[in-house]
């Protein structure tokens, strides 16, 4: 009894059993929840446009062109479109393992080319935006929290906040006349631009200029007011007053001990919106004619391109899944806490 | 000879809203090189806003007045890159390291190591290997294993926390410590071990420790001399033991009240035979509850407790955290389901669910320990005691039932008290309405979880008072839940120890605490503070 009564605490029980057997378990877990969301979308993708779009998709594509009946229904059996809605449904899904989307009504080509085609230029430009939004959100956080209610912590909330509010395509707009013919206006380049690589990259820079800043001024103030908010929370910490108290000087407190804290929420939000980009910049892509994923759903909706929504529904769902299930793991990589629990 | 810290007339102002609110006012205190200082008194009386003082840590919106002379050096007057310099190298701060003192994302190690890097000179920046064995060294001097430098601060226990604070605060070899409640939050047991530790490193290196606390039992163990202070003022002053003894301030009379010398008749509240030979109210026959652990095994959390309580007693369940005293409380109201056992009261036992179980808890009121966040914020007194009333649909008029569970808690006169919200009242009145509104109900039992552990040692006596008198006019009987030995010696007719999930030793309170058979009573009884067990 005695012996027992040495230990007079025990300090909470250090993680059991085969190292690294905890990571695996949870990864394996994540990835699984991320399949069947994944699941959920390619379902809901399905069912939806049909609740949406009820009538005959045939009789849509050709009520323009005089077609025979024995004409709508070749077009029907090439679409598979005679067969029964779950028969359809399997279909797909097989199609979908195969990476095959199906065909586009409006521009007949396979729903993966076109979406593959558009992905680069979106990629590019809500990538970049919001990697620069992000840096420019969050170093304006830090700074504002860090000196709250100065001149500047006010200044900044405020035209972030008068940016976040203000009506994308309008500002869009707005950007343009003011830069009058510094930047070209729409499209990703010349037809003229020499095809060597530089002239091309180049090009596309100039081009990228006026829908990127346009995304940024819109975007960025999410991510100052997380991080501001996140870094007043800990402003208060009392292992900051333990920094101070060691010596270190504030610009170090701030970046080795309150930063790193503050991040772990901001991290959330920036993956949730990276997982947005591939869908996030329909309104910039239209005003700006970027030939990316959002011009594409604008035209698909035009039509409407049932195969075609239905791809971009998958790969946006799925973008967006990818990178919570991302911001999961990375979680756990940058807050020890995660990992215990 | 200077001294090794000298405050002058020293005042703190904090500019607030409604003006200037003092802190600190006009304190004059010496600490040569070597000796220990004990600095007491309740929340609120400036003694942390004094302690921040002297190394300038405080927000910007203090002002400071009078000096602060660190080694006949003014800190008001040094330059940031001297006030850098000194900080840590000549004073350095163990902070309360249970709670948030430790930088949740970064490890130990790191932590530890980091002041010896800030204050090396340009250039002769140790190297990784001798950081890593000075970390090592420092970790051994607290009795924590060099492997724990990897380890992040959610991986240690409070009392280890505590110890890492420690060894930071030596990294840098500092002739001054200043220790802000470094054992609060610690249970008894632990407290004493690292007060030893801290007391030992002190007295080795010759350390001037100026050691802050609301507890002066606790002082008075570490410390050769103690001040009180009282509303920003020193108050009292003098060697721990004239000062424990024969404390001549009002107010440091009410401080060593608060922590009762277990033996002594004088802190005895409770009349002797005041229980009455009533029949048992409460009954557990075996009772076993189970957690499921992180390995896949299974904890034993209450593992067989035969427990009673008679009518009109108060008895104390007296354990460390982690001996299972809070889930056998749960498990008595019906919160937690038992895995084996059974709970019997007034003879029948413990409905599992539905209005039988509601009807129960009717019966048996909860109190928990700390009133501020036990009330909804957002509620006023008025609603928060009527809120039971609705729930169990009590029949009467309801303002009346509130008005009268208010007075017999002694809020008086209880209608003022309707619109108050929690953030106007006190501690202590917050933990009245907390009890109103569980005799709202008219409960035959009350169950306390550390009733009086958050409040301040002034409020504290009056609450233990409470207590009692509801005992003795209503006739409830009362289990308390607390790891506070003192509390169980001023009020409790019987004590029950619990000892990883079993009831080690139970019996009338003369008898467990003046003469414990168990073992583990005895090392309880010896870890607080002073030892003062008498008889």
């Amino acid at each position: 009894m005695t012996a027992a009564l040495v230990t007079a605490e025990e300090p909470p029980a250090p993680p059991q059993g085969r190292p690294g057997g905890g990571t695996l378990r949870y990864v394996a877990g994540k990835l699984g929840g991320a399949a069947v969301s994944l699941l959920s979308v390619v379902v809901l993708g399905f069912v939806l446009f049909r609740v949406v779009y009820p009538g005959d998709p045939v009789l849509a594509m050709t009520h323009n062109r005089p077609a025979t009946a024995a004409q709508q229904d070749e077009l029907r059996a090439r679409l598979g479109l005679d067969r029964s809605v779950p028969h359809q449904f399997l279909d797909y899904v097989r199609g979908l393992l195969h990476g095959d989307m199906g065909t586009s009504y409006t521009f007949s080509r396979p729903v993966t080319d076109k979406i593959l085609e558009s992905l680069g230029p979106t990629l590019l430009l809500v990538g970049t935006a919001t990697v620069l939004a992000t840096i420019l959100g969050l170093w304006l956080g830090i700074r504002g929290a860090w000196r709250r209610g100065s001149r500047f912590d006010r200044t900044s909330t405020g035209i972030a906040l008068t940016l976040w509010s203000a009506p994308t395509f309008w500002l869009g707009m707005l950007l343009l006349i003011a830069t009058g013919q510094l930047f070209p206006s729409g499209g990703i380049r010349y037809p003229d631009t020499p095809p060597d690589f530089l002239s091309q990259a180049v090009d596309v820079a100039h081009h990228l200029v006026l829908p990127c800043v346009t995304l940024i001024a819109v975007i960025y103030a999410q991510y100052l007011l997380v991080m501001r908010s996140s870094l007043l929370e800990e402003m208060n910490a009392d292992y900051l007053t333990t920094a101070r108290a060691k010596g270190l000087r504030d610009d170090l407190v701030r970046r080795r001990h309150a930063v790193p804290n503050a991040l772990l929420p901001a991290m959330t939000l920036v993956f949730l919106q990276l997982g947005l980009v591939v869908s996030g910049a329909i309104t910039v892509e239209t005003v700006f004619s970027w030939p990316g994923l959002g011009l594409l759903t604008y035209e698909a909706l035009e039509a409407p391109d049932l195969p075609l929504l239905q791809g971009l529904l998958v790969v946006f769902g799925g973008a967006v899944i990818v990178m919570n299930l991302l911001a999961d793991l990375l979680y756990r990589v940058l807050d020890p806490r995660v990992r215990a629990s | 000879m200077t001294a090794l810290l000298e405050l002058r007339d020293l005042s703190v102002q904090y500019r607030t809203e409604r003006g200037e609110v003092p802190a600190v006012r006009g304190v004059d205190l010496t600490l040569a090189a070597g000796q220990t200082l004990g600095l007491a008194g309740e929340s609120g009386c400036g003694k942390s806003t004094l302690a921040m003082a002297v190394l300038r840590l405080l927000p910007k919106s203090a002002r400071i007045g009078g000096e602060v002379l660190l080694d006949g050096e003014d800190v008001a007057t040094m330059s940031w890159g001297r006030l850098r310099a000194v900080r840590w190298a000549q004073a350095s701060v163990v902070f309360q390291g249970a709670m948030h003192a430790l930088n949740p994302v970064r490890r130990i190690g790191e932590q530890i190591a980091e002041p010896i890097t800030v204050h090396a000179e340009a250039g002769h920046e140790p190297s990784r290997t001798v950081l890593r064995r000075r970390v090592a060294e420092l970790l051994e001097q607290v009795e924590l294993p060099a492997s724990r430098a990897d380890a992040y601060p959610h991986e240690l226990s409070g009392g280890q926390k505590q110890r890492v604070m420690i060894a930071m605060a030596l990294a840098c070899e500092p002739r001054l410590i200043i220790a802000d409640e470094p054992t609060t939050a610690l249970d008894v047991i632990v407290q004493a071990q690292v007060l030893d530790v801290l007391g030992r490193l002190v007295a080795d290196n010759g350390l001037g420790l100026m050691m802050i606390s609301h507890d002066l039992s606790v002082l008075a163990a570490t410390c050769e001399r103690i001040a009180v202070m009282y509303e920003g003022r020193i108050v009292e002053q003098g060697p721990s033991r004239e000062l424990m003894g024969a404390p001549k301030h009002p107010h440091s009379k009410a401080l060593a009240a608060a922590f009762p010398v277990v033996g002594d008749p004088e802190f005895r509240l409770t009349p002797q035979d005041a229980a009455g030979d009533g029949g048992t109210l409460l009954r557990t026959e075996g009772l076993r509850v189970d957690f499921p652990d992180r390995a896949g095994g299974t904890t034993h959390a209450v593992a067989g407790v035969d427990l009673e309580v008679r009518e009109e007693e108060i008895v104390a369940l007296v354990g460390q955290s982690g001996s299972g005293k809070t889930t056998l409380a749960r498990t008595l109201l019906g919160l937690q389901q038992p895995t084996g056992g059974r709970v019997l009261f007034d003879g029948e036992p413990l409905p599992a669910g539905g209005r039988a179980l509601r009807a129960y808890r009717r019966q048996a009121q909860l109190v928990l320990q700390d009133p501020t966040s036990a009330l909804n914020p957002r509620h006023t007194v008025y609603q928060a005691v009527a809120e039971g009333l609705r729930i169990h649909r009590v029949p009467g008029d309801e303002r009346e039932l509130v008005a009268d569970a208010l007075a017999k808690a002694e809020l008086r006169p209880p209608e003022q008290f309707f619109p108050v919200l929690p953030h106007e009242l006190s501690g202590g009145q917050r933990q009245r309405v907390v009890i109103a509104g569980a005799l709202a109900l008219g409960p035959r039992l009350l169950v306390a979880d550390e009733p009086v552990a958050s409040l301040d040692a002034s409020v504290r006596g009056e609450i233990l008072a409470l207590l009692l008198r509801l005992r003795a006019e209503l006739g409830l009987a009362t289990l308390v839940i607390t790891h506070d030995i003192g509390l169980a010696w001023n009020i409790a007719d019987r004590v029950a120890v619990m000892y990883h999930g079993k009831l080690v030793e139970v019996g009338p309170v003369e008898q467990v605490l003046l003469a414990p058979t168990h073992p583990y009573t005895k090392r309880l009884l010896a870890a607080v503070p002073r030892g003062a067990v008498t008889g």
